[in-house]
């Protein structure tokens, strides 16, 4: 009998999804649009061969020697080399280099001296990720430089190869980025984002598609298609939703972790259950939202501003604690934040599924919500009205 | 002399009526002033702290000596690290970091003092997660800055024991860094005078695709006839009479984003303010003139959240402000070239962050005039088409 009630009205949605192109686009090709175009954007890992230039005041075989070194990082490319500072920052203004090298006058003729010498770089920072890539270089390149000057000017003075090795470095410093050894970017933002985005798509759709039944002055047929049952009704029309984006879901972890070999250090069943679950916790969200503000324009707003604001206080970029505690709040109220936690925890440091048993319990609690607004909302169906 | 009078005439009957039509809108009064307003100030408050301090790790010391212990204070007195707690072991260290008590850990070798007083290599190894890069820049900075710090107090002793047969140190070749347009490195610094500029482009096309959809939802009412549309008047000055209006709607948001919130948060602000709005003639009139193209595919008011919130995301790495264009394959720059918001987040944000002039950004400003002119023709072509669709539909 239940069954019969959940097939009725699974089989009303069934019919309106196929009746809109919309669905189409907003529930499997946006979603899969943007994986493919985050992915395929950052396919090589690092922005290498960087635009860069060199002020080479001196010119002389130890500085260009300075220059071919520069030239051996793979993340700079020399495309201009320059006669003074105001050629570089120009070029710089017109965008055609990130950053440049500056090795002044009379740089070998003080550094064989003795005299205290300096070279000096700058990166156009206001472009965040070659900025910093740029500068890791140009820092090895110029501490190189810098050891080459000395050790060569000991060795003359008559220190051993020994004490020049002590002197030179005496502190040295490995480091292992854990689980993403080549600081890939496309692992970093894709892992995050493209969860988030489809979970926008989520809440929109969700939030069309039942406040659309007020708008149209369909939603008493809705509530009869269940005989008048709420819960019946919702679980009728989001379920195939479920079930499309679950798919949509899966296919990008599959991509991702499949296809792409992002790092996957836990058990594959721990993420496709983290992923169905946040498409649920995503629902019940928008279910809620509908439930406040039981009119399409409103709903679909606040969907709007949670689905974008997720990004940001999802904190997949910049941290959480660094966060006001005022905004950092709101973070416990997004499923985006969680999954990005699950995953972090799971598929990238692969540590026990113990330290992520509240994360899980946090996605499932999203799943009470719609029953908080289940009256509200029957109530705003049994009387549609559309303000536009 | 009759045609110029129509046209002008024309022009103006439009903007009379499109001027009231959104004004009465609601949905697009939010869109063409309240998220403007709004949505800046909340993305550069959770940006404005800007950096990462303090991020926690934990320390194995396998050292326990004098140096080892030194070096550890110089990574908690660092402004981006601090030494959360000390770990007896590696497996206690990944506790640590499994319960985010830390995001790194510092492996301090166990021959650390006994090779620096050899005159050996002193070994520290850094492990770091990976979740947030931001994380790992700011270990790895803290990290570099305390073993440099101490391998030259380490070199001044190493000297002075060496005593009178040591060579004499030369200065060693300094090096001096500057962050050019960004010189605290800040996130929200870097971030928000793109977004300003994309807020323009995302608000403007959402307001004109709803205003698209009304008028087809009015005619679908009214067989065909939207009675509240003015009769009679020519294309080309309908789509000027309608960019006269959004222009004149959103002159003041403009001056509001990329002049006050800048200056609110204190962002560098090295352009010139004319000539940045100079520049956000073209860019506005494109995307206007796009908005008008794309309103002819939109049926429905609402559905506009649907097919346009999104793309705030791709336009943003498509940008070039986040990932860099150079690092692009040609298709995906020439998907965001057909963007204006492209073309004026580039163009803004060297005109803002590096003091460049409009000539400095003239590939751009060409690039946002050849958007205006390809897209006013798709209006204009997409318009005449879809009137001509009407028409026969109303007359069978």
């Amino acid at each position: 009998m239940l069954g019969k009630i959940l097939a009725n009205s699974v089989k009303r949605e069934l019919h309106k999804l196929s009746e809109r192109y919309i669905y189409v686009f907003a529930m499997i090709l946006i979603p899969i649009s943007v994986l493919l175009l985050l992915t395929s954007l950052m396919e090589e890992g690092l922005p290498l061969h960087i635009p860069t230039a060199v002020v080479d005041l001196d010119n002389t075989v130890e500085t260009r020697a300075i220059v071919r070194n520069l030239k051996s990082s793979p993340e700079v490319e020399i495309t201009h080399k320059v006669s003074d500072y105001a050629e570089a920052v120009q070029l710089m203004k017109e965008g055609k280099i990130y950053g440049f090298f500056v090795i002044p006058y009379d740089f070998t003729r003080d550094a064989m001296s003795g005299k205290s010498v300096q070279v000096s770089y700058y990166t156009n920072s206001t472009f965040y990720i070659p900025g910093s890539l740029l500068y890791k270089s140009l820092k090895t390149t110029s501490t190189l430089t810098s050891a080459a000057v000395v050790s060569t000017y000991l060795i003359n003075a008559g220190a051993t190869e020994r004490q020049v090795q002590a002197l030179l470095q005496p502190v040295k410093l490995q480091t292992n980025q854990l689980s993403n050894p080549w600081t890939h970017y496309s692992v970093y933002v894709s892992n995050s984002f493209v969860p988030c985005a489809l979970a926008l798509m989520i809440l929109l759709v969700t939030s069309f598609s039942i406040c659309s039944e007020e708008k149209r002055g369909t939603s008493r047929e809705w509530l009869a298609a269940s005989r008048g049952s709420m819960l019946f009704a919702l679980a009728g029309k989001l379920l195939p939703h479920t079930v499309i984006f679950s798919a949509v879901g899966l296919f990008i972890q599959a991509y991702m972790f499949g296809f792409l070999h992002y790092p996957l250090n836990c058990d594959l069943w721990i993420m496709i259950l983290a992923m169905v679950i946040f498409v649920v916790a995503n629902q019940a969200v928008a279910v809620f939202i509908c439930g406040i503000l039981p009119n399409l324009r409103w709903a679909l707003s606040i969907s709007c501003l949670y689905g974008m604001l997720s990004f940001s206080i999802g904190a997949f970029s910049f941290p959480l604690e660094q966060m006001y505690g005022g905004i950092a709040i709101f973070s416990y109220v997004i499923p985006s934040r969680y999954y990005f936690l699950i995953y972090a925890d799971q598929a990238l440091n692969g540590f026990p599924l113990y330290y992520s048993r509240f994360y899980f319990v946090a996605l499932l609690a999203f799943l009470f919500l719609p029953f908080l607004v289940m009256k509200r909302l029957k109530k705003a169906q049994n009387n549609p009205v559309y303000v536009p | 002399m009759k045609i110029a009078g129509k046209f002008i005439n024309d022009v103006f009957r439009t903007v009379h009526n499109e001027f009231l039509l959104a004004m009465k809108d609601k949905g697009v009064m939010i869109f063409l002033f309240i998220v403007p307003l709004l949505y800046p100030l909340v993305y550069a408050l959770i940006y404005n702290p800007e950096l990462d301090r303090d991020v926690p790790v934990a320390v194995v010391d396998r050292s326990r000596s004098t140096k080892s212990r030194d070096l550890c204070r110089r990574i908690d007195a660092s402004e981006a690290a601090m030494v959360a707690g000390y770990a007896a072991d590696m497996e206690e260290a990944k506790r640590f970091m499994a319960e985010k008590k830390c995001y790194g850990i510092v492996l301090v070798d166990k021959d650390f003092d006994r090779n620096i007083g050899r005159g050996e290599p002193g070994q520290v190894t850094l492990y770091c997660d990976m979740s947030l890069l931001i994380r790992y820049k700011s270990l790895l900075m803290a990290l570099t800055e305390a073993t440099m710090d101490l391998g030259s107090d380490i070199r001044v002793e190493e000297v002075a024991r060496l005593g009178a047969d040591a060579p004499s140190i030369p200065a060693t070749v300094g090096s001096a860094y500057f962050p050019l347009g960004n010189p605290e490195q800040g996130f929200a610094t870097f971030l928000l005078p793109g977004i300003v500029i994309l807020v323009v482009q995302q608000t403007m096309l959402l307001a004109i695709c709803m205003m698209g959809g009304a008028g087809y939802e009015r005619r679908r009412r009214n067989g065909g006839v939207d009675p509240l549309d003015t009769v009679g008047s020519g294309t080309v000055p309908r789509l000027f009479g309608k960019a006269l209006v959004y222009l004149s709607l959103y002159i003041l948001q403009l001056f509001y984003l990329i002049y006050f919130v800048p200056a609110i948060f204190s962002y560098p602000q090295m352009g010139n303010l004319w000539e940045e709005f100079l520049m956000c003639l073209p860019y506005m009139l494109g995307v206007v003139f796009m908005g008008l193209t794309l309103q002819l595919f939109s049926r429905e008011r609402e559905s506009v959240f649907l097919v346009i919130v999104f793309t705030s995301v791709p336009l943003l790495f498509l940008s070039g402000v986040l990932w860099p264009t150079f690092g692009m394959n040609g298709f995906l720059r020439f998907l965001g070239g057909c963007f204006p918001s492209t073309w004026a987040m580039q163009a803004f944000v060297r005109m803002n962050a590096n003091g460049a002039t409009l000539s400095d950004v003239s590939h751009e400003f060409y690039m946002l005039w050849l958007l205006v002119i390809m897209y006013f023709f798709m209006a204009f072509i997409g318009n005449k088409i879809s009137a001509y669709r009407r028409h026969v539909k109303v007359r069978s």
